[in-house]
Formats: structure tokens, C-alpha cells, sequence
């Protein structure tokens, strides 16, 4: 009986992969497809959005206190405020698809490093049009980061008695805060049904898009972005620390562990009220699949003590200072990958499809 | 109760069937068909024991793009060129661009483009050329003014005053103005393959019929070598819109249903079966606007997701020509007329690449996406 089962089975891989071209469909199982992204939606993604929301908008009352009265006591309302909304950010940086998608969230709130130079000839020509592609850079958390933490306190404080400052960031926080609402209400009004129903693996279904978009912002706006890219991986070895993310307020790796956390609760399906429920690990499991829900659990873990290491003080300062200990993060970050796009999409029958910009 | 055995007897056979018919459209065989035309393997077909295929002509218009494509990427490397040389090759003059061309070839680029268009490509031609002197004095470019613009790669590319890449928009301008009109709207059409071309007596000394022979030129214009397929693993080089069709294949999967469409259409000349080749027909001109469109999403994608200038402004030019080259479609199974794509570029990426917007891209995104059937894809490709 074995071996026919094994029969069995290598027909169906033959076929569907001889068939890879025309459809994916997912392996055979009764794993409900449907409970696990209606959780993901209903207890992650939309309660996620509204916090950032809410983050939001609490950010904008501390900034309009601010404007009123300029003193120190509010700017550190404010400024406390702000590295909320930065964390909360990483409660949705990771699924950059649908509405997210459509406003270009990622973008728009979190290009960085900000262009400094840039930012300040705006500000003093009186230059409010940030809406261009080549904006990115002049705008969003990264953007506010600057203005709010590259100075003294006192310092930042007096800077905004300058009417163009004040009329600068009023541009950025609004530009936040529309791109925030409208990705919030798409989910409410629309795609988290959207999201829900559409089961399967193949391209287009809700797994393959999420699944996609994760990897791609674990790869590119994670691993290489958040650490790597600081690190010097990209640059032959050469520290770039100034292109952390959040590099003046200097609460970069507070926010990438913060990151990981949100994204092994995505894989474990873990609300915001704290309860396990259906995802990607219910999902292997109910294909036989423990030992590599285990594997993934277990690095997840290990790279999360990782980033603990370095933990303390900031980032750009470990990366002069500690280089051996963030090098072993980001391998602990890098063997995270191995598992997450290779092995999990395989097991599940999803294809990773998206693709780098070219370089012809 | 039913034996364990018994089961296997009939799953088994039921199994193998299931895959063999399942899979019958990507069997590299020729394959029987309902309809009585079979698809053959490759894009090969014989008369007397030899073949009766030809367009070596096509293929010498795309050495000849390859090569013109060259010379232009010297002017992005921050080289001088010579707007004379550009428009002889684009017009062959001589029979080899004027010296400019490694091959002699009695086949041009020019004559076959879109001929309203036709001053429009001279125009980037001499543009080309005359930015190309802000190129060698180093100059950058920057909005309003033309030059070289470093990209990630650390590679530079020579732009005009409004972020347009030379290279791009010619190269990708021809991929629609001459390669995909001549299949859309010259070779599939009906005065060259309808009912009253000859499809019995032979062309003067060739071994085709004037038919077989129109429908070759369109296969030629693809880039596509006589073997390709999905998952191509060949030794020849596959270019221009075939070389796209493998390049987004992860994605899209337009490379069997376009060289099935070819080969079958072929055939079905062979057969004279005008109803069989009037669908591959149709196949052809609605998958090659469908993969146009794939072209253009994907550089949305890649133009929201550039980090430099450089890159920017190089995935925006694609962009644009490939948003463009919508407008050859054929009238027939068109989804836009030419005024309608033209409405669209200016509407969504106008006429200054350094001003597009991320939300001008996501709304031609999102109206690409629906119009061509790409809703699945849109955020990945």
C-alpha cells in the first residue's frame, strides 16, 4: 500500500508539474483556506490598519498642540508620538499589495535614507509638491524622522517658530494621513471580503499575493534595507550606517525587531488580541509539513535573539562599534529566507513570481 | 466491500489519462486536433523534402534595431555620436546605414514603421545625437535639462531635457511602431494572408506559396527562435517581444499560447483551413496587446519601486514606449484607438518624466490591468 501511495503521489507532482504553466493547484488537503485569511483579515490586517489609523491621528492632535503652544514639554509629547506611529507602521509595512498597493504606502511613508538636502530646499523655497516619483525621498516617517531628531531639542523647537517649517510638515503629515485612511477604509469597505474569498494557491489567489508581497518586502525592505544595506552588504563590505532606517531618532532596531515580530505573528496567525489562530503554520501542519513549521518557529526565534543582541544603543553605532554582532543578525535574518521563500511556497504549492527591477 | 486492488485497477489508468490529457498542450509533440489541424512542434514546415519557410528579411530588420540600439548605447556610455549615422541606419542608406551597420542587407526599419510616425523616431534620432554632446561634456541631467544619469548599476544613460531615455523610447518605440504594427496590421491581415493571396502555386524560385510566405514575416517579426516554448532552455537567442513573452513568463504564461498560435496558424495553411487560421489569428493579435500591456504594468511596477534617478527615469521611458506601442494595435481586436492610448500617456505619465506621480502610474496601472485581464498579476509583475 505504501508504495502505491508513493505511485500516487509521484503522478500527481509529474503532473502538476508538467502542468506548472496552465495552473498551480494547491496540494491536496483539507486545510480551510478560507478560515485562515478571513483570521488574517479580520484579526490582523484590518485591526492593524485602524491602529495605524488611530496612531495617526494622535500624532496630528499631539502636532496641533505643538503649533499652539512651542515648548519643550509638547515636543516630547509629540516626538514620543511619532516613534508610535513608526512602530505601528510595522504592523502593514510587510503587506504592500491591494489597497496598500494602490496608494503606494510603502513608498510614500518609508523611502529611506530621506534626502536631507532636498528636504531643507523645499522648506525654504516653499516647495510643497511632494507627490512625485522622485519625492520618495523627501517625504514620509523618514522625512519627519529628520526634522524632529536631527537637532537638539531646544534647538528643533525654535526651528519651527519658522513658518516654512511648520508648513512643510503639515504637508508631510497630511500626505500620511490620507494615504493611511484611504488603504484603512479600502479594507474596511471592500477587500478584506475580497481577501478572504479568494482561496487557492495559484497566481492572484490571496495566499500567492500575500505570500509574494511578504518575501519581497522580507528580502528587499527588511533584510537589505533595515539591515543589510546599513551593514555594507551591498557596498562590498563598506559600513553605510546613515542609511538606517530611522537613523535620527535612532530607533532603528527597536522597529526591525518590532518588524519580525509582526511578520512571525502573520506566520503564526496571532491577533492583536493576542489569540493564535489559523495561518501559515495551521497550514503546514495540516499537510504533514511539522518539520518545517518547527524550523521556521525555531528560526524566527533565533534571529529575533539576534537582533536583541544589538539591542542596545543605536544601530549606526553597533554597526561601527559591534560589526561581528549585526553581521550574525543578519545571517540569523538571511537563513529566515531560505525557508520563507523557498521551502514554505514549495510545500504550500505557491510560485514566488515577483520580480526585481531589471538591469538591461 | 470493495478490494484495494479493484481500486487501483481503476484509479490508475483513470490517473494516467488524467495526466496525458491534462498536459496535452505542453507536450513538445506534434499534436492532433479537434478541429483536424495539428500543432507542430516546432515552427519548422517542408515542401519536397525541404523547408518551406522564409523571413530572412525579419530577421535582418531586428539585427538591424539590435545594432542601432548599439550605437545609441554609446551616447549613453558619454560617447558623441553622429545624428547622420543614426537616420542612415534607421533608413539603411547604401545598403549598410552608411557604413554603420557590420551587414549589407537590402531590407529596412524606416519604410516598414508606421508611417505617420515615422519623423516621430527621426526626431528621437537627432535629439539622440544632439543630447549626446551634453553627454560628453559630462553634463547631468536634471529636470529641463538633457544628459547622463547614473543608474544602480552604476551604468549611465543619456536622457533628454525631460527625463526621456533615447535608447528606450527608440528601441521599445520600434518594438511597436514597426515589429508588432507589421504582425498586427500588415502580415495577419487580410490583404496579405485573406482568402485571395495564392496559397497553391509556388513563388518564382521559392519553395513557398505567397500565403505561407506573409505569414512567415509576421512569425519573423516575433523574435522568437523556431523552438521556443515555455521554459525555454535553447542555445538561440530570443529577442524584442518573445524575448518579454519569457522574460514575464513566471507571471504571465503567453510564451506556448503565442508560438502555438504561430505554429498552428502556419499549419493550418498548409491544411487550407481558413477557418483554423483566422482564430490563430486572433490569438496571435489579442495575446501580443496582452503582452504589451504585462510590458507596461511591469514597468509601472519597476518605475514605483526605483530608488535613483537613474533607474527612474529608465523604467519610465520603457513604460511610456510600451504604454505606446498600444497604439498599433489592430483595429479589429483593439481595445483602444490610437487617440485613446495617446489620452492615456498624457494623462498619466505626460510629456515630463520627472513629474509623473505614483498616483498617475497606480490609475494606468489599475485601467491596464482590468482592460487586459491582468487584476491577478498587477502588484507582482
Amino acid at each position: 500500500m505504501k508504495k502505491f501511495r508513493i505511485f500516487i503521489s509521484g503522478i500527481v507532482i509529474l503532473t502538476l508539474f508538467s502542468c506548472a504553466d496552465t495552473d498551480n493547484d494547491s496540494p491536496k488537503d483539507n486545510f480551510d483556506q478560507q478560515a485562515m485569511l478571513s483570521n488574517l483579515s479580520e484579526n490582523i490586517f484590518l485591526p492593524n490598519y485602524a491602529l495605524l489609523e488611530s496612531e495617526v491621528e494622535d500624532f496630528i492632535l499631539r502636532w496641533e498642540a505643538f503649533k499652539r503652544i512651542k515648548n519643550e514639554a509638547n515636543f516630547i509629547q509629540l516626538s514620543e508620538q511619532f516613534k508610535e506611529v513608526y512602530h505601528s507602521y510595522q504592523k502593514v509595512n510587510y503587506a504592500e499589495f491591494g489597497p496598500a498597493a494602490d496608494v503606494s504606502l510603502r513608498n510614500n511613508l518609508n523611502t529611506f535614507p530621506t534626502d536631507t538636502a532636498a528636504i531643507i530646499n523645499n522648506i525654504q523655497s516653499g516647495n510643497l509638491t511632494i507627490n512625485t516619483l522622485g519625492s520618495f525621498d523627501q517625504k514620509g516617517l523618514p522625512a519627519i524622522d529628520y526634522l524632529l531628531f536631527s537637532k537638539s531639542t531646544s534647538a528643533t523647537v525654535n526651528l519651527f517658530n519658522d513658518a516654512k517649517y511648520v508648513t512643510y510638515m503639515d504637508t508631510l503629515v497630511d500626505d500620511i494621513n490620507y494615504r493611511v485612511k484611504s488603504t484603512n477604509n479600502s479594507w474596511k469597505s471592500s477587500y478584506a471580503g475580497t481577501f478572504s474569498n479568494k482561496i487557492g494557491s495559484d497566481i492572484g489567489s490571496s495566499i500567492g499575493i500575500l505570500t509574494n508581497a511578504w518575501n519581497q518586502h522580507y528580502e528587499r525592505n527588511y533584510r537589505d534595507g533595515k539591515i543589510g544595506i546599513p551593514l555594507g552588504i551591498r557596498s562590498l563590505g563598506l559600513p553605510l550606517p546613515e542609511k538606517a532606517e530611522a537613523y535620527f531618532s535612532g530607533i532603528s532596531t527597536s522597529l526591525a525587531i518590532k518588524n519580525l515580530i509582526e511578520m512571525e505573528a502573520l506566520y503564526l496567525g496571532i491577533g492583536n488580541d493576542g489569540i493564535n489562530r489559523s495561518s501559515f503554520d495551521d497550514y503546514l501542519l495540516a499537510i504533514d509539513a511539522q518539520q518545517l513549521d518547527s524550523r521556521i518557529k525555531t528560526q524566527f526565534t533565533a534571529a529575533e535573539e539576534a537582533l536583541k543582541r544589538i539591542e542596545s544603543g543605536e544601530l549606526s553605532e553597533q554597526i561601527k562599534n559591534n560589526p561581528a554582532a549585526v553581521e550574525s543578525a543578519y545571517q540569523e535574518l538571511q537563513k529566515l529566507i531560505l525557508l520563507i521563500k523557498v521551502e514554505m511556497p514549495s510545500r504550500l504549492g505557491i510560485l514566488i513570481t515577483y520580480q526585481d527591477n531589471d538591469g538591461d | 466491500m470493495i478490494n484495494n486492488k479493484h481500486i487501483k485497477r481503476l484509479i490508475l489508468p483513470a490517473i494516467l489519462a488524467l495526466v496525458i490529457t491534462s498536459c496535452e498542450k505542453n507536450e513538445d509533440v506534434p499534436q492532433p486536433s479537434i478541429n483536424g489541424v495539428s500543432t507542430p512542434a516546432t515552427y519548422s514546415f517542408e515542401r519536397n523534402g525541404s523547408s518551406s519557410v522564409s523571413y530572412s528579411g525579419q530577421t535582418e530588420r531586428l539585427d538591424q534595431l539590435g545594432e542601432i540600439k548599439s550605437k545609441l548605447k554609446l551616447a549613453d556610455a558619454g560617447n558623441q555620436i553622429l545624428g547622420t549615422d543614426l537616420l542612415a541606419m534607421y533608413a539603411n542608406t547604401n545598403g549598410n546605414g552608411s557604413g554603420n551597420f557590420s551587414f549589407s542587407s537590402t531590407k529596412q526599419l524606416e519604410d516598414k514603421t508606421f508611417s505617420p510616425d515615422v519623423s516621430y523616431f527621426q526626431d528621437i534620432l537627432t535629439s539622440a545625437a544632439n543630447a549626446s554632446n551634453n553627454g560628453a561634456n559630462n553634463i547631468t541631467a536634471a529636470n529641463g535639462t538633457s544628459g547622463l544619469l547614473t543608474r544602480g548599476n552604476n551604468n549611465t544613460i543619456l536622457v533628454d531635457e525631460n527625463g526621456f531615455e533615447f535608447t528606450q523610447v527608440f528601441e521599445k518605440g520600434i518594438m511597436g511602431a514597426t515589429l508588432f504594427y507589421q504582425i498586427a496590421n500588415v502580415y495577419t491581415t487580410e490583404e496579405k494572408i485573406g482568402p485571395s493571396v495564392d496559397n497553391t502555386a509556388l513563388v518564382d524560385g521559392k519553395n513557398y506559396t505567397k500565403l505561407e510566405h506573409h505569414f512567415d514575416e509576421a512569425f519573423g517579426y516575433f523574435g522568437a527562435p523556431v523552438d521556443y516554448k515555455a521554459n525555454y532552455s535553447g542555445s538561440d537567442v530570443v529577442r524584442f517581444w518573445a524575448h518579454y513573452a519569457k522574460e514575464f513568463e513566471a507571471n504571465i504564461q503567453l510564451s506556448n499560447p503565442l508560438m502555438n498560435a504561430f505554429k498552428k496558424g502556419r499549419q493550418a495553411i498548409v491544411d487550407n483551413r481558413r477557418d483554423v487560421l483566422d482564430e490563430q489569428v486572433q490569438i496571435i493579435n489579442e495575446q501580443l496587446d496582452r503582452l504589451i500591456a504585462a510590458c507596461a504594468i511591469h514597468y509601472t511596477n519597476a518605475a514605483l519601486n526605483a530608488s535613483n534617478n537613474g533607474d527612474r527615469m529608465h523604467v519610465l521611458s520603457e513604460l511610456y514606449a510600451f504604454t505606446r506601442s498600444l497604439r498599433y494595435s489592430n483595429p479589429e481586436f483593439r481595445k483602444y484607438t490610437i487617440t485613446e492610448i495617446d489620452a492615456l500617456v498624457d494623462k498619466y505619465i505626460g510629456t515630463n518624466l520627472w513629474n509623473v506621480t505614483p498616483n498617475g502610474l497606480n490609475s494606468l496601472k489599475d485601467e491596464l490591468s482590468s482592460v487586459y485581464n491582468w487584476n491577478a498579476v498587477k502588484d507582482i509583475l
